[in-house]
């Protein structure tokens, strides 16, 4: 947590900072599931006052990152493998129905859109913004969503990630965009080859390479230090 | 809205949220509530003596299930439902169940099989004696009963929560008992196919029997109509 202030970009809300550097700490294991952080701690260590460290706490635990106790603070949450196996089971499934619908109802304009994004992934992840890089990561997801045959498949799957949308920043975090870009390549070519049962299959890969990186990171990364 | 049914469920070990959820679900599902009626969470939370937390998460598990919607300034509202939304739930629901049925075909016991076979025989008798209502819970027993065996207790949950949309259509079924007779004789095949532990045929049969439910709904849209459901 120390050479912060020359990482992060000047546009960003307190806030934002302060919660991008603190989603990285605990993403990197500087801070562990279990251990407690405080307001005053951070408001020291920054120099800042306890108002957008207080929205910041607000948001990661709505990410599922933390914890708040009352009065007490708030604390880093674990995470347990069978949640991590069952989330990435329902979203293959569910990703990989979806991209076998979507394959024939996809537009040229669709798919440009799609390669787009990964476009994005790429430029974010040259830039080190993992927040950039979920939110580009997150769009081409959903427009495969949206573009298959099924409006509430959406509804479903959104309602799953947000349960469980810190993995997305540790798939974005921990993952090599190169492995990202090419399952997203993979699915973009079978779409365009109209092969709805290949777009599936690579979509599940997908959900397989999410379900492998946080698995690696929660059996060795709580026993080992990262780096 | 009556409320001693939550009275009565509150005994029952479950967050207070998830106990107000339900309450309003079934309100939903059987008509209580109707699509568009405003829900007041004031009103929830005066009459039911608790404080307006719960409500307000509760409020918030029904929207991302898809049963009300907040709207800004206007506050809490049942969702409108189309047939266009069931057929999809139903998609989603044989996409998953077909997955479940499948991924459990090793790990159902003897005895799990003996109760599906038993819960067939009951739920044929109920169709035959015009039982609906009983039906509809033994048949939702005979889903639960393999669903439980599955790892995932999130992926049983969703499928739950798929099932309740699909409930919204109850009144419709009972005017038409044929779907429960082919669900019954479905239910005897997948228990043959359970048996001779095949998961493709399990996850065949367990598609497209949702799917064929689906495809019928289609046809009784007038009766869903004159539902006031549009």
């Amino acid at each position: 947590m120390k050479n912060v202030s020359s990482v992060i970009s000047e546009h960003k809300t307190l806030r934002e900072k302060i919660v991008e550097v603190l989603r990285e700490a605990i993403i990197r294991q500087k801070i562990r599931p279990g251990e407690r952080i405080t307001e005053l701690e951070v408001a020291e260590r920054f120099g800042i006052s306890r108002t957008p460290i207080r929205e910041a706490f607000r948001q990661l635990e709505s990410e599922g990152f933390l914890t708040i106790m009352p009065r007490k603070g708030a604390v880093v949450s674990s995470i347990e493998e069978k949640d991590i196996r069952d989330f990435y089971e329902i979203k293959g499934v569910l990703e990989g129905y979806a991209a076998r619908q979507a394959v024939a109802r996809m537009t040229e304009k669709d798919i440009l859109r799609l390669e787009q994004f990964n476009k994005e992934i790429k430029l974010c992840a040259e830039r080190q913004d993992v927040t950039g890089m979920t939110r580009a990561h997150n769009a081409f997801h959903e427009l495969i969503l949206e573009v298959c045959d099924n409006r509430k498949i959406k509804q479903v799957v959104g309602g799953l990630v947000r349960q469980f949308l810190r993995f997305r920043f540790y798939v974005a975090s921990l993952v090599h965009v190169e492995e990202i870009l090419r399952d997203h390549t993979d699915i973009v070519a079978a779409i365009r080859s109209g092969d709805g049962e290949r777009a599936e299959a690579c979509m599940k890969l997908n959900a397989q390479l999410g379900l492998e990186v946080l698995l690696k990171e929660f059996t060795s990364g709580t026993k080992n230090k990262i780096n | 809205m009556r409320i001693n049914t939550l009275e009565s469920s509150i005994a029952e070990h479950q967050p207070l949220p998830d106990k107000i959820a339900n309450f309003v679900r079934e309100a939903i599902i059987v008509g209580k509530l109707k699509p568009g009626e405003k829900i007041s969470e004031a009103k929830l939370a005066d009459e039911l003596h608790i404080s307006r937390t719960p409500i307000r998460e509760a409020i918030r598990m029904l929207e991302s299930e898809g049963f009300v919607s907040i709207i800004p300034r206007r506050g809490t509202i049942v969702s409108e439902f189309s047939l266009e939304d069931l057929y999809e739930y139903f998609q989603i629901k044989a996409c998953l169940e077909a997955f479940a049925a499948a991924s459990v075909v090793d790990s159902l016991s003897e005895r799990d099989l003996t109760k599906l076979k038993r819960l067939n025989e009951e739920e044929m008798s109920a169709v035959k004696s015009g039982d609906f209502s009983n039906y509809l819970r033994i048949h939702d027993d005979f889903h639960q009963t393999f669903l439980a065996r599955t790892g995932n207790r999130k992926l049983a949950l969703v499928i739950q929560q798929l099932g309740f949309h699909i409930r919204r259509l109850e009144k419709i079924f009972n005017d038409h008992p044929e779907i429960f007779i082919t669900c019954s004789e479905t239910h005897g095949d997948l228990i043959t196919a359970f048996e001779s532990r095949d998961s493709n045929r399990v996850r065949k049969i367990v598609e497209q029997n949702i799917l064929h439910i689906a495809e019928n709904i289609k046809q009784y849209e007038d009766g869903i109509a004159g539902n006031d459901v549009t």
